[in-house]
């Protein structure tokens, strides 16, 4: 779906590039995560794949048409979720949702099932302005997809929304996926990116270190260690031992044979502690 | 998820921002704010008797109803930023050619409508209205770009008001040269304006509506190119 080879921007001539030289590929139907601290250049890549930015060096091809030759039938075929709801607050949901609809040509989701679908059915009516961040975050969401693009874009689709309904978006996306969407997804969340992602990438300074799929970077960054949690004389202790061998270490043997267990972990590494290993840097 | 067919669109795009730029204008109180004001305006007119209210009515549409895009530009950009609604719509099919002229297009729908009341309803410029109304809808284009322009960079009301000091102030200076020289003054977009307005009570020669008109059509081109050039620095390419 899309190949970026030595993707090379800068804003200014006189600065530094924002985007250094970066390569890789998105497959069809896959959702890619892009991590990284606030000024790594996530949006600027961003805004280069939506076709934004064009004065790049390199290559960016969708579907093997470099981006900077588009045209505007490029965008029936993309949807953008920015991280910061934007709609019109004077404006009601349904009548937000109808302008950006009358943009396109291609077959779209029925809007009604869309509302209904997020919760936001009894509201269609309402203005915007008197919506909580959580009620915007799901309108945009779905006046994202609402066109059915094959490429979604979506920048932390799950800020400011309860669990519940945290949850029913991250469905929305799976389901996106599963019917063929290629979803390009940018959060600072990293339950969300091991939840969804197939494949992350670590944006730092505008270079890409790590690009792998969260299961492959915990194998290969954790420990290959098992804790124990036990109740010994009404206290509770923790052993760690070694997972190579597990089944005949006598030590790890006899304490489950012997002692009351309360919980047992693997302790691969979380997306958040190798993204501080590899880069040196925290997220927020 | 089901799906329902959009076989046709039946309006363009350019069409559908129009309609709701101008339901935009009035529910932020656009429309409001200027029947309050043509209103005041008409009371004036009705207490000036006759030929100066003729004179008086075509100065106060010169100098107000004609320059409105450029008055409220500001605000109605300012309000989307706000609203982060610009880089929403450049990721659309909507272009940004469509945007700006849409914007320009709508804010000059209100400058006619304004006109009209303030031309018409007190009389002062009933005769030779077509050339009114050509003179406001040209003039309006080209201020609604000149204000799109300076508001693409301006982050703050306070920032559109001063850059629109400025670019007014540079803009309207060329009048004092229509007073001296009348023709070879129309080069500028505001003498060409002024020369409609202030003959709208008697006949221009054709020839002299029509090389007014095309002035001012150029400067509209210009001002459109400034505008999308101010828009693709300092709001796509940010």
């Amino acid at each position: 779906m899309i190949t970026v080879n030595n993707l090379l921007f800068t804003y200014n001539q006189k600065d530094k590039p924002t985007l250094k030289n970066i390569s890789f590929e998105v497959a069809n139907a896959e959702i890619f995560g892009f991590l990284g601290p606030s000024g790594a250049g996530k949006s600027t890549t961003q805004k280069v794949l939506t076709g934004v930015l064009k004065k790049y060096a390199g290559s960016v091809r969708l579907n093997g048409n470099e981006i900077k030759n588009i045209d505007k039938n490029f965008y029936e075929n993309i949807g953008v979720a920015f991280e910061f709801p934007n709609l019109y607050l004077k404006f009601t949901a349904l009548e937000n949702l109808q302008l950006f609809s009358s943009f396109y040509t291609c077959e779209q989701f029925e809007m009604n099932e869309l509302l209904k679908r997020v919760g936001l059915w009894d509201d269609r009516d309402a203005k915007v302005e008197v919506f909580s961040k959580g009620m915007r975050m799901r309108l945009n969401f779905i006046r994202a997809i609402m066109h059915k693009p094959t490429l979604l874009f979506l920048d932390e689709p799950t800020s400011g929304l309860d669990p519940t309904n945290s949850r029913l978006l991250k469905d929305m996306i799976k389901e996106l996926r599963d019917s063929g969407t290629t979803i390009f997804l940018t959060t600072h969340n990293m339950t969300d990116a091991d939840e969804l992602c197939d494949r992350i990438a670590f944006m730092i300074d505008g270079e890409l270190p790590v690009i792998d799929s969260p299961e492959n970077l915990k194998l290969q960054y954790g420990k290959k260690s098992v804790k124990v949690r036990y109740r010994k004389n009404n206290n509770i202790s923790t052993n760690e031992f070694e997972l190579a061998g597990l089944g005949k270490n006598k030590q790890f043997l006899s304490l489950i044979n012997n002692n009351e267990v309360e919980t047992i972990h693997t302790q691969e590494a979380t997306i958040e502690d190798i993204f501080i290993k590899v880069t040196g840097k925290h997220l927020q | 998820m089901t799906t329902k067919s959009n076989t046709h669109q039946s309006t363009s795009i350019l069409v559908t921002l129009m309609k709701f730029d101008v339901r935009f204008q009035v529910k932020q109180g656009f429309y409001l704010v200027y029947a309050l004001v043509s209103a005041l305006y008409i009371v004036i007119l009705f207490n000036i008797p006759f030929p100066a209210r003729s004179s008086v009515t075509a100065y106060l549409v010169l100098s107000d109803t004609s320059i409105i895009g450029i008055t409220f530009m500001g605000a109605l950009v300012l309000l989307e930023k706000q609203q982060n609604m610009l880089h929403s719509l450049f990721v659309t099919p909507v272009r940004l050619g469509q945007y700006l002229w849409s914007k320009a297009v709508s804010l000059t729908l209100l400058a006619l409508l304004a006109s009209a009341l303030i031309a018409y309803v007190p009389g002062g410029l009933l005769p030779n209205w077509p050339t009114t109304l050509v003179a406001v809808a040209l003039s309006s284009l080209f201020f609604s770009f000149v204000g799109l322009g300076i508001s693409a960079s301006a982050q703050s009301l306070n920032d559109y008001l001063a850059g629109i000091m400025l670019g007014g102030f540079v803009l309207c200076l060329p009048l004092v040269l229509y007073f001296y020289f009348p023709l070879l003054s129309l080069i500028f977009p505001i003498n060409s304006v002024a020369d409609l307005l202030l003959h709208s009570t008697e006949t221009l020669p054709i020839i002299r509506i029509v090389l007014n008109c095309s002035i001012i059509v150029v400067w509209i081109f210009i001002a459109y190119w400034y505008a999308f050039a101010q828009f693709n620095k300092h709001v796509i390419n940010k």
